[in-house]
């Protein structure tokens, strides 16, 4: 939801916004002086990188990637781990089953599960794929598994009376009352999945924005490491700001709105 | 004046047997406490019928049962329940809040009356021009009607109400009535209906079902021969009274 920002200050959404961005890079200006250009570029010098690797190709080639990666390990874990949380919060038995796995997941160092992905499956973009989504699974399944005991007995009483089919009843009753809880979980998700995501690329992929950051440690080139780093974030930003944001908006237009 | 209340249910159409041996529900201390003991009525098919007896006896609870909500008892009830399209209309309307007032009522439809023209439908509840409103910015009348209209949409052989008309002020109330005897006149069900409200039970039902104190039991099956227009005003008031002086403590007024 919007936060109340015209109610309370004047300020629009995008003014508060463009400022707080701005206070990013004026903190960033004042270390760079202090640390010097070696240890922390400018952001100028860190732009001019960005667009000279934007126009010979090679930033967009790699974000492509490692986006593509983001997206079908966000798929997969938010799908996998709906449905696992839906089962264990809505039945006893199944949550007394998937419980220990849950936790044994949850607890496993990201770095082992990506270590045997590897080694299990192969140096590929499944197994990479697989070892995110692993990661990610056990939280969805968790954030689900809370909304599905807050689930409200008496809709699907009435979809029953009614005879709803489990397809009508899934999409009509069952996930709009878990939506705030997958919003939760997809926010939360994105946020966690990006950052394993490379954490995987540097370990064993030959491509994406990982294993530049990789290859920029080697050298040390702290300029093209924050140059990536803020490529992507923008990106990430702008998900959140054109598609999370309005999806969300949209989702929650039969909430009475305050007067 | 001739008081027409009689003990013989109809005898002539169809009956729904009802036969619940007991049903108990497990209190906080884990003891059975039970709810409904031999209770056993019959529906007459086509006709009204009202269930009546004090507040907290069972009622909803056997509505849960006929429903096929509740499988938990003991006892048989009619396989028409299970085999029969039922609407339902309960206290608090139910509908999905995340659904418009027109989605509310489709998606109640069986497939084989998908994508049916609802227009008179919701003309007849008053709600024509709120089709795209969502539950939210309803009045708690206008969520019951949205209900009605769901329950009467489906055209259903068996409809339930469960005190469909309780926490309105009397004249919305009265309202509601006049719209659901209307739609009844159309179209009548089997309708089963539970309320407090003795006056609301005389004006409506054909037949009343007094309940017991818990656990409950149907005491005793009255018919109400009164022509409609007696069903309010001074015959109805007698009618009531005899009922009080006949079952005191399970018919309020």
């Amino acid at each position: 939801m919007e936060p109340d920002a015209t109610g309370t200050s004047g300020l629009s959404p995008w003014v508060a916004r463009a400022i707080s961005i701005a206070g990013f890079f004026a903190l960033w200006s004042l270390a760079s002086l202090a640390m010097g250009p070696r240890l922390c570029p400018d952001p100028l010098s860190v732009v001019i990188f960005l667009s000279r690797e934007t126009v010979s190709g090679e930033l967009p080639y790699h974000l492509t990637i490692t986006l593509a990666r983001v997206a079908a390990a966000f798929v997969i874990a938010m799908a996998i781990g709906t449905a696992i949380g839906l089962f264990m919060g809505r039945s006893t038995a199944g949550n007394l089953l998937l419980e220990p796995w849950i936790i044994l997941l949850l607890n496993a160092p990201a770095l082992v599960i990506i270590v045997l992905a590897y080694i299990w499956i192969g140096l590929v973009d499944g197994a990479a794929i697989t070892a995110v989504a692993l990661n990610k699974i056990p939280n969805v399944a968790v954030t689900i598994r809370e909304g599905a005991r807050a689930m409200n007995p008496d809709y699907f009483q009435m979809a029953r009376i009614f005879r709803f089919s489990r397809a009508r009843t899934l999409r009509h009753v069952t996930l709009p009352q878990l939506q705030p809880y997958i919003a939760a979980a997809a926010r939360s998700g994105l946020a966690l999945i990006w950052k394993i995501v490379l954490v995987v690329e540097l370990l064993g992929r030959p491509n994406g924005v990982g294993f530049q950051i990789y290859i920029y440690f080697q050298t040390f080139d702290v300029r093209a490491i924050l140059a990536y780093t803020i490529a992507f974030a923008a990106i990430m930003l702008a998900i959140e700001y054109m598609i999370v944001q309005p999806i969300e908006k949209r989702a929650y237009r039969w909430r009475p709105r305050p007067a | 004046m001739d008081v027409p209340v009689s003990q013989r249910m109809e005898t002539e159409g169809e009956l729904l047997s009802v036969d619940i041996a007991a049903k108990s529900f497990a209190a906080a201390n884990g003891e059975p406490v039970a709810v409904l003991k031999d209770l056993s009525f019959n529906l007459p098919a086509g006709r009204f019928t009202c269930m009546i007896g004090p507040s907290g006896c069972g009622k909803t609870t056997t509505l849960g049962i006929l429903l096929g909500l509740d499988s938990d008892y003991a006892g048989a009830i009619d396989p028409a329940f299970a085999s029969s399209r039922i609407g339902a209309v309960f206290q608090e309307p139910r509908l999905l809040p995340w659904r418009t007032v027109e989605d509310n009522v489709r998606l109640a439809l069986p497939d084989a009356m998908t994508g049916r023209d609802l227009s008179e439908l919701f003309a007849q509840v008053g709600l024509g021009e709120f089709r795209n409103a969502f539950p939210a910015e309803l009045s708690l009348g206008m969520a019951r009607r949205t209900a009605l209209a769901r329950a009467f949409a489906i055209e259903p052989e068996i409809l339930v109400l469960d005190e469909p008309f309780v926490s309105l002020d009397e004249t919305t109330a009265n309202r509601l009535r006049d719209r659901l005897a209307s739609l009844l006149a159309v179209h009548p069900p089997t309708v089963l209906m539970v309320t407090h409200n003795i006056r609301e039970a005389v004006r409506l039902a054909d037949h009343l079902l007094i309940f017991s104190d818990r656990p409950a039991h149907c005491v005793e099956a009255v018919d109400v021969d009164l022509p409609p227009a007696d069903r309010t005003g001074e015959p109805a008031e007698a009618f009531i009274r005899l009922l009080e002086s006949r079952y005191p403590g399970l018919v309020l007024l």
